[in-house]
């Protein structure tokens, strides 16, 4: 299969920069086409938890992109309640077979932390966004709050936790 | 310790591993160089040096070891084929002077010359060839230590002066460093090394092999059996590129530069990476016997494929839009039978003004079986021009004033014309 090696080499390039914003990442072993890993937003008001998204890649990676879907209920204009996310750089007809995850999941977090609300799919959340600022940021943190999962602790400990984690991928 | 004990025993300093060097001015028969006494190969190894046929003994080869050797025995054959050196006498190097050490008369195949304070009839050195004959260097007073060894070949038997065998046994002498110990010690583990792996090549251990960066496709990183660099400097491999392109094409979008989007022109496609190429396969060979190797495919040849396809693509741009129109309107027409479209279609261009018939007289004279002189209907043998008109020997001679058909008015040259047969058509043949 084409994609195995290069999401290899992607997975490890990501392990090894270690990604600040983006963690635990796991990946079964026996498919690889398929990652999870945490978002871990640094900005109000998502920075109260962290979310979970699962990566999927089709059998054609690099060539088909990559989809995207949030496990983790999240208040935002561009995240609908299933977890399906707009992001124009995974899109089909935008799609570069040279982008790489580690630029997609900057993209995404990018997005997560600042919406755009010229690509919307919530509409309700997205006029309040537009609208009532305030109310939307309290909204948000609150429902962050309520369902986002634990962020997890700051980084002391992870390099040897991705090392082991390497070698057992290698 | 154990280096030490590598230098227990005798090592034969002439061995390729220890890098040994040969002076010798003579020629020699082709494919019987000199070299050949300390060629790697096996099999160039034993075919040994064989002087040129006029050369005349005495004859001198110089072997320089890598260090000062404390020698033990020499043991040179001295037979190839019927070719056979009998008078053999060394010398060894002492400061600026050559010694001599020993001379044999050479009766068998060979002859080992040994140090008397080591070895005796009783207690000969291990491992040497049968039906040589052994002899004593000349005095054991001094140490019989040199780096250069020389053999001079001083009589031979109706034969031109050949070696076919020529080894130093011995140690580093103990006036050399440690340093030296260490690096011949190191040599000659080396060579066990090699010669083990390639006994049992599956269970070395392979953690150091790694693909060249280079050799990998910038797209997928699998290694590339066709490497084409694309005109944004990446090079990624035929199929990954073929891939792409057929992506794109189901986007409706024309072959372009995966990496920059920049569109494929005459000036700017994809070129096939020839030298590249040939790196990679010198690489896959190189380690075919490595486990990580295996799966990998190879290929021969140029991509001829994707060059015709991208060339294609360049140039039928706009017709590309026009035929997919034009498939989207005949699809209802699919229904009907194939032929019956054959028909229409034919029937349709051939009705188009812009339609040129080239080939009418063709196919005229092909389901007529009319074989004759275009201008003077001569039924005799006749002879075809570029156009594919027919004329007789007459009317062809009168035409080759002017080089012009006289039907079609088009120029041909007179090494145009030609006889034509006709297989089916009897007529011609049975005038």
């Amino acid at each position: 299969m084409a994609a195995t090696r290069r999401l290899q080499k992607e997975l490890g390039d990501i392990r090894h920069s270690g990604l600040k914003s983006f963690r635990d990442i796991q990946v079964d072993e026996s498919n690889i086409l398929t990652w999870q890993g945490l978002i871990v937003p640094d900005s109000p008001p998502y920075n109260k938890g962290a979310f979970k998204i699962e990566i999927n890649f089709p059998a054609e990676y690099p060539f088909k992109p990559p989809k995207i879907n949030f496990k983790t209920k999240i208040y935002h204009p561009n995240i609908d309640e299933k977890g399906q996310v707009c992001l124009p750089i995974i899109a089909a007809e935008n799609w570069k077979p040279a982008t790489r995850t580690d630029q997609v999941i900057q993209t995404l977090i990018a997005l997560v932390q600042d919406p755009d609300p010229d690509t919307p799919i919530r509409t309700d959340v997205v006029e309040e966004f537009i609208r009532d600022r305030k109310k939307f940021m309290k909204n948000a943190e609150e429902y962050t709050i309520r369902h986002a999962l634990p962020r997890p602790e700051e980084l002391p400990d992870t390099p040897t936790k991705k090392r082991k984690a390497k070698k057992k991928q290698v | 310790m154990s280096k030490r004990m590598n230098m227990e025993t005798p090592v034969n300093f002439i061995n390729p591993k220890l890098h040994p060097k040969i002076n010798c001015s003579i020629p020699a028969v082709d494919n019987y160089e000199v070299s050949n006494l300390v060629s790697e190969d096996f099999l160039t190894r034993s075919r040994g040096f064989l002087a040129y046929s006029t050369v005349k003994p005495p004859v001198e080869v110089d072997f320089i070891t890598i260090c000062d050797v404390n020698i033990h025995y020499i043991v040179i054959g001295t037979v190839i084929g019927t070719q056979r050196s009998t008078g053999i006498e060394i010398f060894i190097k002492k400061k600026t002077q050559f010694l001599s050490i020993g001379h044999a008369n050479v009766t068998a195949d060979g002859v080992i010359f040994c140090n008397k304070r080591l070895y005796s009839a009783n207690n000969l050195p291990h491992n040497i060839p049968q039906n040589y004959i052994i002899t004593y260097f000349k005095s054991s007073n001094f140490g019989v230590t040199s780096d250069t060894v020389r053999l001079r070949i001083f009589r031979t038997e109706k034969s031109v002066p050949c070696l076919s065998k020529f080894e130093i046994w011995g140690k580093v002498s103990k006036l050399c460093s440690n340093v030296t110990l260490q690096t011949v010690s190191h040599l000659i583990s080396n060579r066990n090394t090699v010669h083990s792996s390639s006994k049992t090549p599956l269970e070395l251990p392979t953690q150091d092999f790694k693909i060249p960066d280079e050799f990998l496709d910038s797209l997928t990183f699998e290694i590339m059996s066709i490497p084409v660099t694309l005109p944004s400097g990446n090079t990624v491999d035929e199929s990954t590129l073929e891939k792409f392109i057929a992506v794109e094409a189901s986007q409706g979008r024309q072959p372009s530069d995966p990496f920059t989007g920049q569109k494929f022109t005459e000036r700017q496609k994809p070129i096939f990476n020839g030298s590249l190429k040939s790196r990679i396969d010198m690489f896959l060979l190189e380690n075919a016997h490595k486990k990580e190797t295996y799966s990998l495919k190879r290929t021969l040849g140029a991509p001829n494929y994707l060059k015709r396809q991208i060339e294609n693509n360049i140039i039928e741009k706009d017709e590309l839009s026009v035929n997919k129109k034009a498939k989207c309107d005949d699809k209802k027409d699919n229904l009907q039978s194939s032929g019956d479209m054959l028909e229409k279609l034919i029937e349709k261009t051939m009705n188009n003004e812009n339609f040129i018939r080239f080939t009418t007289d063709l196919e005229e004279r092909q389901y007529n079986h009319e074989i004759k002189c275009r201008s003077c209907n001569m039924k005799d043998v006749v002879y075809e021009i570029p156009c594919n008109h027919l004329y007789c020997r007459i009317c062809i001679l009168d035409m080759c004033k002017t080089l012009f058909c006289k039907i079609c008015k088009r120029k041909f040259r007179q090494c145009d014309i030609k006889k034509y047969n006709c297989k089916d058509n009897k007529n011609i043949w049975n005038f």
